[in-house]
């Protein structure tokens, strides 16, 4: 596919003053960070922190109240064309075309980014292959347990070779043997050059695969930076609560809940 | 457990009582409250002569039982406030949670009504002594309970049902069924005139049948009660609480497979092979790719398998009816009605796909492929059959000059429909119930019933240039000029299927984030409320009560001016029909009849317009208000004029 060639120092990813508000709640206040090319990124932040939606703002699927969101310079609001296609968008619990197989899907989708008939067939039997989702060849996506969504939807990221994914929740309800696939395919994509953004709140994931995080809560970025810089010597998960003033609440239980 | 259950479903009740629901309630209680009086006073007075009033009564009777078993096929699988499944983890024996269900049913509006038309059974028992009294108050308890009972049954049955492909049809024929009966009542009403049944009763068969319907076994109670014949009240009352206590362990069984199964649907083996019909249709660049998803989906999702049938079944029966008095003449046009009520039903295509619209948003530019690819599928689907249908009874139920007609406003609806389909779909997106969580249960479908009655009008007016040409070329006696109605509506058709799908793709284009935040809230923001920048959560603008129940009303009535007092006789007129059935026009003398019929269609027409202009002008006032800053916390004032 005709691309721009874009220059390798600008940032794969640049969120500036995002802003989206939802009727009187504003879900957004101002979300700002940069994802170096080949740095494997990851956002974390508690339930509602507002991660889905500001990476929604970033890929094009929510348009922000305020704020720009970049893919390598390319405004992805102003030129969507050319942004989007540089990207691969794993969104959370979206749906798909429900009604195809997988494979059916993914040649689907490859026909539509333009590919010819023996090349989406390959990638999709390539990738059908690597996540484990050959023995399903008769299964309809809807019926597709969760973890298997979430294999297809990486699938569906990864088809068309974009040069940043961003994926929400992509380790979500998936096994560990898959777990581990996609880690490697994911860090495979990372050493060729690739650039990964990641939201989770699985402290312990993102610090043994990320290099870089942002910690979002209440809709803005109270840390981001380098692993070892947001950690501050200490792990992820106590620099976490600590950031997100949460420590209260972790020794209550209900009362009758005792053997 | 019970009291738990009641309160519960009182509560869920009391949160979704606003708007339109609540016109609905209030509109259907009334309505039935009217029938249940009509019920009393058939069976209180001598309006009905002697001969047939028992057996109209069970008839009537008959009517509210199948009543209460068709309702939930009709809206879709009954009310949903408690669904079994939010008490399968609870340490319930399911005969109980049944029991429990079935009682916490009584609480509403048509429990209610039932009851007072059933107490017609008491008034009936009047002629039958204080034992037949007696036993009328018994029956009246032990009829509701069956009712209500039979109603979860055949809940309880469409629920597993309609998981399967078997079930969206036959829950589609059903459905299709119902709005017919409804539709093309005048038939039945004309038929039993014609035979004059009110003067000779009905026929003895007809009888028997009656009395071995359940709904009868209350009256045969209290006939029996007042001879004397014990045995046989005890076997007819015996015989209703018999079938309760079946229907209530049948339902019971059928609520365990409900939530302890996962229905699972095979794609068909090698389906997307090289060389399959399909993959022919995708090699042939992107429309094709979209089109073959698309035929996929419609082959393969129980909802749109389910809207698709109904369109068919109700188009093909709706012309069938007629043939009950012998009146062919609505047959060729069974295709066309198919092809408006496909139109009506597909007006929420993108809708129907819920949040997979984000793939299109991640790949932009694709947008024109996407609306042609959908409209490409929704012909391929629909032509066919509407073609082979309206073939078949023009030859059957046509002539000569019925051929041009019929083809060019098939032609005209298709291109039309096909246009429509995608401008509603994308313009008045209705959000649905994502597809991964509904089965074929076509009241997961969501609200789309305004959007499908404007879509099947609009659809309807689009075949007006053909009729035209076609109508000259008849009043003239050119048989070149009514052929050449069929190029007119190949004509208005392909134009508008192609300006259609133009502003559906630069819509989609603007849009499309947005339209994905309408689907997004899954059903709870409306569209209305995402605004031009795509700031969801907006408050809807809603109608008050009143004038929210005035739109249900003049939506539900205005049909009867326009098509059967209006547009139906006009045609008659025009086709020198004989018949007068009950089309008010037709019984007035000459000069009077075209205008009074058209009189009609202005009526309904004025009618629709006051339903459609309401809710729209409450919206431009919100949005006026909304305009205005809100300053110190106070309201806005609202503008004048």
């Amino acid at each position: 596919m005709p691309l721009a060639t874009p220059d390798r120092s600008t940032a794969a990813l640049e969120l500036t003053g995002l802003v989206k508000r939802f009727g009187p709640r504003t879900a957004v206040h101002d979300v700002t960070f940069a994802v170096a090319p080949g740095s494997f990124y990851g956002v974390v932040g508690p339930n509602g922190a507002g991660k889905t939606t500001s990476l929604s703002m970033a890929v094009g699927l929510l348009r922000p109240d305020a704020g720009t969101a970049r893919i390598f310079g390319v405004d992805v609001w102003a030129e969507p064309v050319q942004a989007r296609a540089m990207v691969g968008v794993l969104p959370d619990g979206l749906a798909l075309p429900e009604r195809l197989t997988g494979r059916e899907l993914l040649v689907h989708l490859a026909r539509l980014r333009g590919m010819d008939r023996a090349t989406a067939a390959a990638r999709a039997e390539e990738l059908l292959d690597i996540l484990d989702l050959l023995e399903a060849e008769r299964t309809l996506v809807n019926d597709y347990s969760t973890g298997m969504r979430k294999k297809i939807g990486l699938a569906t990221a990864m088809l068309h070779g974009p040069r940043l994914l961003v994926l929400d929740e992509p380790f979500e309800a998936v096994d560990p043997v898959s777990a581990l696939t996609i880690r490697g395919m994911l860090q495979t994509f990372v050493a060729g050059g690739g650039s990964v953004v990641l939201s989770s709140h699985v402290m312990a994931l993102v610090e043994q695969i990320c290099d870089h995080l942002a910690v979002i809560d209440n809709g803005r970025v109270v840390a981001a930076g380098a692993l070892a810089q947001v950690q501050a010597g200490a792990s992820l998960e106590s620099r976490f609560v600590e950031l997100v003033g949460a420590a209260a609440g972790t020794r209550k239980a209900p009362s009758w809940l005792a053997p | 457990m019970v009291g738990a259950l009641i309160a519960m479903r009182m509560r869920v009740l009391a949160h979704t009582l606003t708007g339109t629901r609540a016109a609905g309630m209030i509109t259907g209680g009334i309505a039935g409250l009217l029938l249940a009086v009509g019920t009393i006073v058939l069976a209180a007075t001598d309006l009905a002569p002697a001969a047939v009033r028992s057996d109209l009564l069970a008839v009537v009777l008959a009517c509210w039982m199948f009543g209460w078993i068709l309702g939930p096929v009709y809206t879709g699988g009954g009310e949903d406030s408690l669904r079994p499944e939010h008490f399968s983890l609870l340490p319930i024996r399911p005969l109980r949670l049944a029991f429990g269900l079935l009682v916490a049913g009584f609480v509403g509006v048509a429990p209610v009504v039932s009851l007072i038309a059933f107490s017609a059974l008491i008034v009936f028992a009047a002629a039958y002594g204080a034992a037949g009294v007696g036993i009328s108050i018994v029956a009246v308890a032990v009829q509701l309970i069956l009712v209500l009972v039979l109603s979860r049954l055949v809940v309880g049955l469409l629920a597993v049902a309609v998981r399967s492909r078997v079930g969206a049809v036959l829950a589609a024929l059903v459905n299709a069924g119902m709005a017919v009966i409804l539709n093309q009542s005048w038939v039945l009403i004309w038929a039993a005139v014609d035979s004059e049944l009110l003067t000779y009763g009905f026929p003895p068969r007809f009888s028997t049948v009656l009395e071995w319907l359940p709904s009868s076994w209350g009256l045969t109670a209290i006939t029996a009660a007042g001879r004397g014949d014990w045995a046989l009240v005890a076997a007819a009352l015996g015989g209703l609480v018999a079938l309760i206590l079946a229907a209530l362990g049948v339902w019971a069984r059928l609520l365990v497979r409900r939530t302890t199964t996962r229905p699972h649907q095979w794609a068909p083996r090698g389906g997307g092979r090289d060389g399959a019909l399909l993959d022919r249709l995708a090699a042939r660049g992107v429309t094709g790719v979209v089109a073959a998803k698309e035929l996929r989906t419609w082959s393969r999702d129980l909802m749109r398998i389910h809207l698709f049938c109904y369109s068919v079944f109700f188009g093909v029966l709706y012309t069938l009816v007629p043939l009950i008095i012998d009146w062919r003449g609505m047959l060729p046009w069974a295709g066309v009605i198919v092809v408006v009520m496909a139109a009506g039903t597909s007006a929420n295509l993108f809708g129907l796909d819920g949040t997979a619209l984000w793939l299109g948003l991640v790949d932009p530019g694709r947008e024109r492929a996407e609306v042609r690819g959908r409209q490409l599928a929704w012909l391929l689907q629909v032509a066919p059959v509407t073609i082979g249908i309206t073939v078949a009874g023009t030859i059957y139920g046509g002539t000569a000059q019925t051929w041009p007609w019929a083809l060019a406003l098939l032609a005209a609806t298709l291109g039309g429909g096909a246009g429509l389909i995608v401008l509603s779909s994308v313009y008045a997106l209705v959000p649905v119930i994502e597809p991964k969580k509904r089965g074929g249960n076509p009241l997961e479908a969501g609200s789309i019933f305004g959007q499908l009655m404007v879509v099947v009008l609009l659809t309807s007016i689009t075949a007006v240039p053909a009729a035209l040409v076609a109508w000259a070329g008849t009043r003239f006696d050119l048989p070149a000029l009514s052929w050449a109605a069929v190029v007119v509506g190949l004509a208005t058709g392909a134009g508008l299927a192609l300006w259609g799908g133009r502003r559906a793709e630069e819509r989609l284009r603007a849009t499309g984030p947005e339209l994905l935040s309408a689907m997004r809230g899954g059903g709870t923001v409306p569209l209305s409320a995402v605004d031009k920048r795509g700031r969801v959560g907006a408050p809807a603008p809603k109608l008050p009560r009143g004038r929210s129940a005035l739109v249900t009303f003049l939506w539900i009535f205005c049909w009867i001016p326009i098509f059967p007092q209006g547009l139906i006789p006009l045609w008659m007129i025009f086709s020198g029909s004989e018949s007068r059935l009950w089309f008010a026009a037709l019984y007035l003398q000459d000069p009077w009849r075209i205008p009074v019929a058209l009189a009609f269609t202005a009526l309904g027409i004025v009618l629709l317009v006051i339903g459609t202009v309401i809710p729209i002008r409450h919206e431009w006032q919100h949005r006026a208000d909304h305009r205005e800053p809100v300053t110190d916390g106070r309201l806005p004032v609202a503008r004048r004029g």
